[in-house]
């Protein structure tokens, strides 16, 4: 059973691991205490849909040097003995080391010999805690000598690469993204709803292989142009709608992230115009997007096409973001961020024009991987216009 | 507008009066659900970036305010029943989402105040460590406090128009159930089954939101909350789903079994203790009693039948906006049980090994109402132990 547990070879796991003690011990944190799902999931294999209940925390606890050790529930040490690639998992409840969580981590770093450490955890940047602020608190006090830094630094340094596995996975989550879009085009007519639109993507992407937990937003019509992430709802599109779809399956736990705008029936010379302009400034997006350079110049070279095309008053954000376990990334694709693109990084390609509030909103959003050349587009879909005229 | 007006209003009169009792000045609510329940707003930005706070204030009198960042606040006024939506950001009332906090205690003159936050286990804040810390130290005349048992006294009991959305994602479930039988063969492997799963709750009008765990055969009973495999199923196999679908941001949570050709004597008999020990807690579930008598019957039953030691767990949890709630179906929790409380009722038994394989997973869930005579299952999907081809 075990070979079929395992998303990636136990060398992929252990190449993670002595990655993430090399910076540790640069970064002088002796232990990582890790309780976000992606992050538990990036680095012990294991991942279960109580991540996202708020009643049990999950701890993995990563030294500078020797193995990890992972704290559970008592009901969830089956699952996770048998899907991570080392040995020490720990439960507290009944039979467990402690009867409660925080006790059962504080037991850990007592048996390890971690009382006197300096201790990484999800403080910041874009990483929620994976207990309640009581819960850390109570650990805090638990654990006297050791004191709490941020440890996500770390963390997103080794998950802004992809390696070839992952990004194998990134790929077939986007094919399977663009399946959900070719299905609607196909099959889209006037006076459907978004909710029925949603219904033909999801049901697609499904049979396509995409895992539970896929997201999707889809706004039609000029009431709901100015909604930036609409959830479905029961309108009806009619002639002269546009309609934005901005949506993901996931794959091993590996995200895509596409928008794709499509019209009911017809669409006026300005919106043509804005579209037009919006395709134009993605591919100048992507030319830029290579290694070696700092991300933020994909923003900068999107930012000049706007305002060689004479539509920069249109531009209301950055340019995209980066993607992986998580939806929302770092580094950013905006100006500010000088961080150097590196073959395996994966970006969401997004410079967007809206012409708010009625006259719609166009983004078309590729996700594209650097390569040791340049880029790939894992995105197959079309990005022409398409005017749905059934 | 999930809600009408009359209904978000009653909701915030209710928050202010506890606000009130509690000696809380203002509520500073920042997750997902809670901002969705009081002011109708939702975006799946909220579960897909953890870059940008969105936050919520309730003053003990008065209007409540919701700040977004810039580009959510056409969604936001939209959305949300709210006369007070802002932003954040670049022309924004406050160029950071911490600054904008404070700005809007200073405008309401509770610089110096008692403030109520999601500290405890169950709901937790979206906010980052750093952010809650941030905002301690820029405002240092205020006392946090912890203000979940508010919101849980709150949500715990759902209106008639929250229960229709109950009801629904629950007819949404079970509708699966069936496509899921009609359509499943030995020979599918557990990822197969999950598609069917999925594809069932999709054409039913499911939302975006489902969680859908299926496991097979002896070496998978014993994962409790697992993603699917390559598993291949097998004649013997018993199959476990555990699933539920959302409906205007509310749950439902089933478990159902079914076997694959044929059954042992074990299974059976196991089968049909679990089924016997839901049906004397679903018996016990009525208005008046501690909550926690639910899990005193299912005991109470296994240890009569010498199966106690197959219990590994309470009887459930309660379910609404989110699937775990309080209160806990555990013999402990004293929650007097009222008209419209959510209860996923699941006393399991399970024939585990830690080390080889297991014999099975016998969890039969339902979902049900508190009511004043009793309770409504809502979860209207055969209990028989169906066995497919």
């Amino acid at each position: 059973m075990g070979e079929i547990l395992m998303i990636f070879p136990k060398s992929e796991y252990e190449a993670r691991y002595l990655k993430c003690q090399f910076l540790m011990k640069e970064a002088r944190i002796d232990v990582l205490m890790l309780t976000k799902g992606s992050n538990i999931f990036y680095f012990s294999g294991y991942r279960t849909s109580l991540f996202s209940s708020h009643f049990r925390p999950f701890v993995l606890l990563i030294p500078q040097s020797g193995e990890p050790s992972m704290i559970v529930p008592n009901l969830e040490w089956f699952s996770a003995s048998k899907e991570v690639w080392f040995d020490d998992v720990v439960f507290w409840g009944p039979g467990g080391n402690a009867s409660d969580p925080i006790s059962s981590v504080q037991s850990v770093f007592k048996s390890r010999g971690f009382l006197n450490s300096v201790v990484g955890t999800e403080l910041d940047i874009g990483q929620r805690l994976g207990m309640s602020y009581q819960e850390f608190d109570q650990l805090k006090q638990m654990l006297p000598k050791c004191s709490f830094v941020n440890g996500t630094g770390i963390t997103w340094e080794l998950r802004m690469v992809k390696s070839p596995a992952e990004l194998e996975c990134m790929k077939e989550a986007t094919r399977i993204t663009c399946c959900g879009y070719e299905a609607l085009i196909s099959n889209a007519r006037k006076g459907m709803t978004e909710k029925e639109m949603q219904m033909i993507v999801a049901s697609e992407m499904m049979s396509q292989g995409c895992e539970q937990e896929y997201f999707l937003s889809i706004g039609a019509g000029p009431e709901r142009y100015s909604i930036m992430n609409p959830l479905p709802t029961d309108y009806a599109v009619k002639d002269g709608d546009l309609v934005l779809m901005d949506w993901g399956a996931v794959v091993n736990g590996y995200w895509s992230d596409l928008t794709r705008v499509f019209a009911i029936g017809s669409i006026n010379e300005r919106q043509m115009e804005l579209y037009n302009a919006a395709n134009r400034i993605r591919e100048t997006a992507i030319t830029a997007t290579r290694p070696g350079v700092p991300i933020g110049e994909v923003d900068v070279a999107a930012t000049r096409m706007a305002e060689m095309l004479g539509v920069r008053e249109y531009m209301l954000h950055r340019s995209g973001h980066t993607i992986g376990l998580e939806v929302h990334e770092i580094p950013s694709i905006s100006a500010a961020d000088r961080t150097i693109m590196k073959p395996g990084m994966c970006l969401t390609i997004e410079p967007a024009l809206y012409d708010w509030p009625d006259g719609g909103s166009f983004r078309i959003e590729d996700l594209v991987v650097v390569t040791e050349n340049g880029n790939e587009v894992y995105s197959p879909c079309t990005t022409d216009l398409i005017v749905i005229d059934r | 507008m999930a809600f009408s007006k009359n209904e978000y209003q009653r909701r915030l009169e209710k928050c202010q009066k506890e606000m009130k009792d509690a000696g809380i000045d203002v509520l500073l609510l920042t997750s997902e659900k809670n901002i969705y329940y009081f002011s109708g707003y939702r975006t799946s930005l909220l579960r897909n970036s953890n870059f940008r706070l969105f936050s919520l204030l309730i003053f003990q009198t008065g209007e409540p305010v919701l700040i977004v960042p810039n580009l959510e606040i056409g969604a936001a006024r939209i959305m949300s029943w709210f006369k007070d939506v802002r932003f954040w950001g670049p022309g924004g009332f406050a160029a950071e989402s911490t600054e904008a906090v404070k700005k809007m205690l200073a405008e309401k003159n509770l610089l110096k105040s008692t403030v109520g936050a999601e500290l405890a286990p169950g709901l937790r804040f979206y906010m980052t460590q750093k952010e809650f810390e941030i905002i301690g130290q820029i405002l240092p005349g205020c006392r946090f406090v912890d203000c979940n048992g508010i919101m849980w006294k709150l949500r715990m009991i759902k209106s008639p128009a929250e229960l229709e959305y109950m009801r629904e994602a629950s007819r949404i479930t079970c509708a699966s159930y069936e496509y899921l039988l009609d359509n499943v063969k030995t020979g599918m492997t557990e990822k197969e089954i999950h598609k069917i799963v999925q594809i069932g709750m999709i054409r039913e009008g499911c939302e975006v939101d489902n969680f859908v765990v299926v496991t097979a055969g002896d070496m998978r009973y014993s994962s409790m909350n697992p993603w699917p495999t390559d598993y291949v199923t097998k004649k013997g196999d018993l199959v476990l789903i555990d699933w539920g679908a959302s409906y205007n941001g509310y749950w439902s949570d089933l478990t159902r079994i079914f076997a694959l050709a044929s059954t042992t004597d074990h299974q059976k008999d196991l089968y049909q203790a679990a089924n016997r020990m839901r049906e004397i807690s679903i018996e016990a579930a009525r208005p008046g009693v501690p909550v926690g008598e639910i899990d005193k019957a299912a005991t109470i039953f296994a240890r009569e039948s010498g199966l106690i030691d197959f219990m590994l767990h309470r009887s459930g949890h309660a379910i609404g906006l989110q699937i775990h709630e309080l209160p806990s179906i555990s013999a402990t929790d004293e929650t007097i049980m009222s008209p419209g409380m959510c209860l996923t009722i699941e006393p399991a038994l399970y024939d585990f090994s830690r080390t080889g394989p297991s014999k099975g997973a016998f969890r039969i869930e339902d979902l049900v109402a508190i009511t004043p005579e009793g309770c409504e299952v809502y979860s209207k999907c055969t209990t028989a132990l169906e066995i497919v081809a």
